[in-house]
């Protein structure tokens, strides 16, 4: 018997090696088409060696899934001349232990054209990113009801009266056509929705803003639950539970109570590399999702497509007949007007930071805020960094961290009475001092806390010596512009002011009043995800900051840059994980008064998000669909 | 090439990279204890190779995620082995319980800096990919310059141990200009120290045969190293370290005094010097570990 296989990848290096396991184990040839990573899948791929393997290139601003499984499908059959051919994801796997058990399951269809396999989601038992199949998988209850997976027999090559539906779940007659399709229930293909925590991220996260770009779901109302989600994910964090019964569940949404969870009595045998997230994976999943700010026009033919073979030569292409193989056209360029102009431009300095991680990252509203810390350090290289409202030490720990990143011998100052106010809540503050002070004494020399009132610290500061000023304190506008001009003139000249809470409009905050009045008079920048920062520069044309009022000035790069700022800063916890560094400045020692401060903290940062997605422009603009759905019960 | 080294600043300033201070290129990062999220700057940095002093300290979890090639420099004593049979003293069974933590498969490359443990390498299992001497930082550890005097006969550096104050005692009331730092003196000041001295003694801290680091630093400096017996020779700069089995008395160390006023530096050993130079060894070990590297089939 001889047994092939398709797949399609984009971005899968976590779990490629396992995945070439079965590949290895189960099949005699295998084709795989590389929808445009930006990881090192393609290197995966061809570091296993195999003749058995070959390996083409797919240019598409959408994902043709469909259409390009059907070409391959066709081709792959009369070529290789396989009895089965199986249609597979990278996150799909066998129910059988080795070769000579599928090919016994397989000897009993082959007067079927097709078999029709069911579809069962497992969750890996932890999704901290380590290795997925060293322990048990949880299992979903029953496989799903609606959907399949499909497998291709021989019969079919002789026939072109059928095409592959959208993720191979489906054959499809045409003109009538009779197929004869074996529906198997004894036997489920695995489906792995979700591998990790930040997997999943970077999954609904590229997947939303596919939907979004291409709309047309959209208008048919299909696909809102994953923008939603994707919106969910971004302003809040989720349990594992509620991750794992989202992947039970795949791809429809979890009931309000689900099913009891089984453990999965298959442990893939077959099996023998590692489930690795590295950071060169993780890397390749954000310049993934960068890459999605495609040129307009693309957005509109999201069903066009080329395929190239390793030479470059064009195999197929959408609307046209197979080019034949060895005539090589030039395959079209994916412009990506995000790498042109002021970002190509400063790409070093803007961009490049934003993927560094902070040393710590203890409860916070401002995580959001990380990565543009690092781009501003990068930038600036300031002597003096000084931050009003410390809290936590959050932001003065990812500022500490820039420093030593980029070998800044900077003066990192934290003013703060650890009293809390209205906006911050009254907090057990002598712990969290005493912790944050004991870590940074340790860990960043150059950084120091002044426990005192604002006012208080501001002798301490030669006029003009504050290289970049944070102000984070109470967020009345009274307050917040007391904040800004009694140490305005601590500021350098050509110094950098940031503001955080500019988007939050309720319980009394003020600073986007007062950044209101800031923006008319000087050149800024903001970011709206975190609640809202706001960045003042005070002097546009000074060298260092040019990078920065390039930005500024140009509208359309500043968008893409928020956005990406955004999408770099919503997997920030999760890369956090990886090192066990997400959490309180205490440790256990520290007692429940500690702990009690970071609950409420985050229970506050839970608050204010809610409040902040009510009263944001997005969740105010898309009330009518939301309406609109509960109407329809959608 | 972004280099970066890790390593306590006390103990490995004496071997950072050549021109560091100015080169923005090189991150030199000084070890905290404890708690080790400094690492993430190291892993923000995007080093295209690290070298790690004391790579046992470091928890694998930030080592994965570090960019580059990641070198593993083992700088702590091991035992000696007689008979097939590890034979622990009090220094070097306390650093095998230190060792106790290395991730080694987090680095693509695993040096020690004595050949003369190999056999004990082999016992334990390590899996180390070669023998080196630590590399120094040769653009502060050379000879002076000019002619300028070395007003010390005999300098030793290095902590007090029942051994060294067995062997080196009687020179604090000899007739030689004797200086023993204990402790404190490392970088430019500590290669200012040898070029103001003669001869430079090695006593190990335990007596057994080994390699120490100072022999190369000293001897880099052009002094004359007179050391107990070494674990394997020298890997360079031979004729400036020699093993004096002899008693040390004052006669004798007079003697290297005489033929260190007749030692002029060759040619030879400025390039054996300079072959001990930290970005030596890192563009070498490099070279070695990069095609595998790159072709992600490493660590």
């Amino acid at each position: 018997m001889k047994l092939a296989c398709f797949t399609m990848l984009r971005n899968e290096s976590s779990i490629l090696e396992p995945f070439l396991d079965q590949i290895d184990t189960f099949f005699d040839h295998a084709t795989f088409l590389d929808h445009e990573s930006t990881d090192d899948s393609v290197e995966t791929v061809r570091d296993r060696g195999s003749s058995a393997i070959e390996l083409h290139k797919l240019k598409a601003p959408g994902y043709p899934q469909a259409a390009v499984a059907t070409l391959f499908a066709r081709r792959i059959l009369k070529q290789s001349e396989p009895d089965f051919l199986f249609l597979l994801d990278c996150d799909e796997f066998l129910p059988f232990s080795d070769r000579s058990e599928l090919e016994s399951f397989l000897r009993g269809f082959k007067s079927f054209d097709a078999l029709s396999l069911r579809w069962l989601n497992i969750c890996p038992s932890r999704l901290d990113g380590g290795n997925i199949f060293s322990a048990p998988f949880l299992r979903a209850p029953e496989p799903s009801e609606t959907i399949t997976k499909v497998v291709l027999s021989n019969r079919l090559a002789s026939r072109d009266d059928w095409t592959v539906s959208q993720g191979y779940h489906l054959l499809l007659p045409q003109n009538g056509a009779a197929l004869r399709v074996a529906d198997v229930e004894d036997r489920q293909v695995y489906h792995v929705p979700i591998q990790s925590r930040t997997q999943f991220h970077f999954k609904i996260a590229a997947g939303a803003r596919r939907l979004q770009q291409e709309a047309v779901n959209l208008r048919l109302h299909q696909g809102w639950h994953w923008v939603e989600l994707a919106r969910d994910l971004g302003f809040r964090q989720m349990s594992d539970d509620a991750l794992t019964d989202i992947a039970l569940c795949y791809p429809d949404k979890p009931p309000p109570r689900p099913a009891p969870r089984a453990k999965l009595d298959f442990t893939f045998p077959y099996i023998r590399s590692l489930y690795q997230e590295t950071a060169g994976s993780q890397s390749g999943q954000i310049i993934g999702l960068l890459r999605q700010f495609a040129h307009p026009e693309e957005a509109h033919q999201p069903g066009s497509f080329t395929v190239t073979d390793a030479t470059g030569a064009v195999l197929f292409s959408s609307g046209g007949p197979i080019v034949p193989e060895g005539t090589a056209h030039p395959a079209p360029r994916l412009p990506l007007d995000l790498f042109n102009g002021t970002l190509a431009e400063h790409y070093s300095t803007l961009v490049e930071p934003l993927f560094s991680l902070p040393a710590k990252l203890p409860p916070t509203a401002w995580a959001g805020h990380v990565p543009f810390m690092f781009s501003l350090f990068h930038t600036l290289r300031p002597e003096t960094y000084v931050e009003l409202g410390v809290h936590n030490g959050a932001s003065l720990i990812a500022a500490a961290t820039a420093a030593a990143t980029y070998q800044v011998p900077t003066a990192l100052v934290g003013v703060d009475s650890w009293q809390g106010d209205a906006h911050a809540g009254v907090y057990e503050g002598e712990s969290i001092y005493q912790d944050l002070k004991t870590y940074l004494s340790a860990t960043f020399p150059n950084a120091r806390l002044e426990r005192c009132f604002f006012s208080e610290a501001i002798p301490k500061f030669a006029t003009g010596s504050v290289d970049i000023l944070h102000i984070d304190g109470l967020h009345t506008y009274d307050a917040v512009k007391e904040d800004f001009t009694s140490w305005f003139d601590r500021v350098s000249p050509t110094g950098v002011i940031l503001f955080h809470d500019i988007s939050v409009f309720e319980r009394g905050f003020g600073v986007h009043l007062l950044w209101e009045e800031l923006k008319e008079r000087f050149l800024t920048l903001e970011f709206h995800h975190s609640f809202g920062l706001g960045v003042v520069l005070l002097a546009p044309e000074d060298e260092r900051i040019k990078p920065l009022a390039a930005l500024a000035r140009d509208k359309q790069a500043m968008r893409a840059y928020r956005s990406l700022v955004a999408d770099v800063a919503r997997v920030l916890p999760e890369r956090m994980d990886a090192y066990g560094q997400r959490g309180t400045i205490s440790d256990e020692a520290n007692g429940a008064a500690a702990r009690l401060a970071a609950v409420e903290a985050e229970l506050d940062t839970a608050r204010r998000t809610l409040s902040a997605v009510y009263s944001s422009t997005s969740w105010r603009v898309s009330a009518p669909v939301r309406m609109l759905r509960r109407a329809l019960g959608t | 090439m972004r280099i970066a080294v890790v390593g306590h600043a006390t103990w490995f300033a004496n071997h950072y990279p050549e021109n560091r201070q100015n080169d923005l290129n090189v991150l030199c990062l000084d070890v905290r204890e404890g708690d080790y999220s400094w690492l993430i700057v190291l892993r923000n940095w995007r080093p295209d190779v690290t070298l790690f002093y004391r790579p046992e300290l470091y928890p694998e979890r930030f080592l994965r995620n570090i960019d580059g090639v990641r070198i593993a420099f083992l700088t702590e004593p091991l035992p000696a082995v007689n008979n097939g049979k590890l034979e622990p003293t009090a220094e070097s069974a306390l650093r095998l319980q230190v060792y106790g933590g290395m991730a080694w498969h987090a680095y693509h490359r695993r040096l020690y800096y004595d050949s003369g443990r190999a056999a004990t390498a082999a016992i334990l299992g390590w899996p180390v990919d070669a023998y080196r001497p630590m590399p120094i930082d040769t653009t502060v550890f050379h000879p002076p310059s000019t002619n300028m005097e070395r007003p010390i006969d005999a300098c030793f550096v290095g902590k007090a141990t029942p051994h060294r104050i067995a062997r080196l005692e009687y020179l604090r009331s000899s007739g030689l200009r004797f200086l023993w730092v204990a402790h404190g003196v490392h970088g430019g000041r500590l290669a200012r120290l040898f070029r103001r001295s003669r001869v430079v003694l090695n006593v190990h801290a335990d007596g057994v045969a080994a390699q120490e680091p100072r022999l190369y630093l000293a001897a880099a400096c052009g002094c004359r190293v007179v050391t107990e017996p070494l674990s394997t020779p020298p890997a360079g700069l031979r004729p400036w370290i020699v093993e004096e089995p002899r008693d040390w008395t004052e006669r004798v160390v007079q003697e290297h005094l005489t033929a260190h006023a007749a030692q002029r530096w060759s040619s030879t050993d400025e390039a054996e010097r300079l072959a001990l130079g930290v970005r030596r060894l890192l563009a070498d070990e490099y070279a070695v570990v990069r095609p595998v590297f790159e072709s992600g089939a490493a660590a």
